[in-house]
């Protein structure tokens, strides 16, 4: 397991526009204190996809890449991210401190998806980061794309 | 037997008609096949709700009673596939050339590949497929992450609503056997989506 004290401000290499939500509404920045990277490049086999289980080793997100994921992102409904969109097996998962102390786990594929659920209040947000360059991610494309339109 | 009206309105005393125009899309001139997918929601009032945001939808909707609801016409594309899987794959007849473009795996890629080819040599799509939603959930609830939850068994309404359903669809759109699938066969999703359907 991966541990480090991130920085108060962090400098990472980001992506322009600001963050909405499928409503049009500014997406509060996570301010985290600590993230600890549990899995990576793993391989969940949940998803009926003909991914090969080793490209999946290829999906290695650092921290950087996580913050600038969960900062780019727009909010997904739980209906988007379970049924809408399409999914990976190939994911990367953990846990976190936010500079409040509020402590919780996190989770991204390759699709783009994502989510932070909190340990205080057992509530659970999703994502999807459209905006995200990295050639990690499979490629820009968000639900009118996924839909051929 | 019923009977599609002009407007691709299915006429029965089985089927009630709530139409949500916001998930009606392109027309859809040609229907294929038809594809079976679960909701993941607990009520098909939280189903008619996220309709009217105008995303994803399907043609028809089956409630835990088995009622039957017509959601978009049969003449309009709904949103209820997203990309397709390549069907060659699963039916183990591609190409050594279609092979090798799959080695590098990439879901759009492969979807625009599926889209130059015509059922059934690639899975029906939006363009022309009906969705049927069942009103399930993916369980348990409070688990955070919805891939790994299990969808709930269908209802023995539901199932038998499924079944007149699709044989009524089969007749009327002369749709064969061979063109209906569960969601999870033709796109990157929860294995465990309408799992426990059948027709």
């Amino acid at each position: 397991m991966v541990k480090l004290i991130l920085p108060f401000f962090i400098t990472v290499a980001l992506v322009g526009c600001s963050t909405t939500n499928n409503t049009g509404q500014t997406q509060q920045p996570l301010d985290f204190k600590t993230i600890h990277i549990d899995n990576n490049g793993s391989y969940s086999g949940y998803i009926s996809s003909n991914e090969p289980v080793e490209s999946c080793r290829k999906f290695i997100l650092n921290k950087a890449e996580i913050i600038t994921y969960f900062k780019y992102s727009r909010i997904a409904t739980s209906r988007e991210y379970a049924h809408d969109l399409i999914a990976s097996n190939c994911y990367a998962s953990g846990s976190f401190t936010m500079s409040n102390g509020i402590e919780g786990t996190w989770k991204i594929d390759r699709a783009r998806r994502g989510l932070i659920n909190y340990n205080n209040n057992a509530s659970t947000k999703y994502y999807y980061c459209a905006e995200c360059k990295s050639e990690l991610f499979y490629e820009l494309c968000d639900i009118e794309c996924i839909h051929g339109q | 037997m019923f009977l599609i009206d002009m407007h691709g309105k299915a006429i029965h005393k089985k089927i009630k008609l709530k139409i949500s125009l916001p998930i009606e899309k392109r027309p859809m001139n040609k229907i294929r096949g038809i594809i079976v997918h679960q909701t993941g929601g607990a009520t098909a009032k939280s189903a008619f709700n996220s309709y009217n945001f105008g995303k994803s939808g399907a043609h028809f909707l089956i409630d835990k009673d088995g009622t039957i609801y017509q959601t978009a016409s049969l003449i309009k594309q709904t949103w209820h596939v997203g990309k397709l899987k390549p069907r060659c794959l699963a039916e183990m007849r591609c190409t050594p050339t279609e092979l090798t473009q799959l080695k590098k795996f990439t879901p759009s890629g492969t979807h625009r590949r599926e889209m130059a080819k015509n059922v059934p040599n690639r899975y029906p799509s939006n363009q022309d497929s009906i969705g049927i939603e069942i009103v399930g959930q993916a369980l348990p609830v409070n688990e955070p992450d919805h891939d790994k939850r299990t969808y709930e068994t269908l209802t023995k309404e539901q199932s038998d609503s499924l079944k007149w359903l699709i044989q009524e669809l089969r007749f009327s759109l002369k749709v064969p056997l061979t063109e209906i699938f569960r969601h999870p066969t033709v796109s990157y999703k929860n294995k465990t989506e309408a799992a426990t359907a059948s027709w």
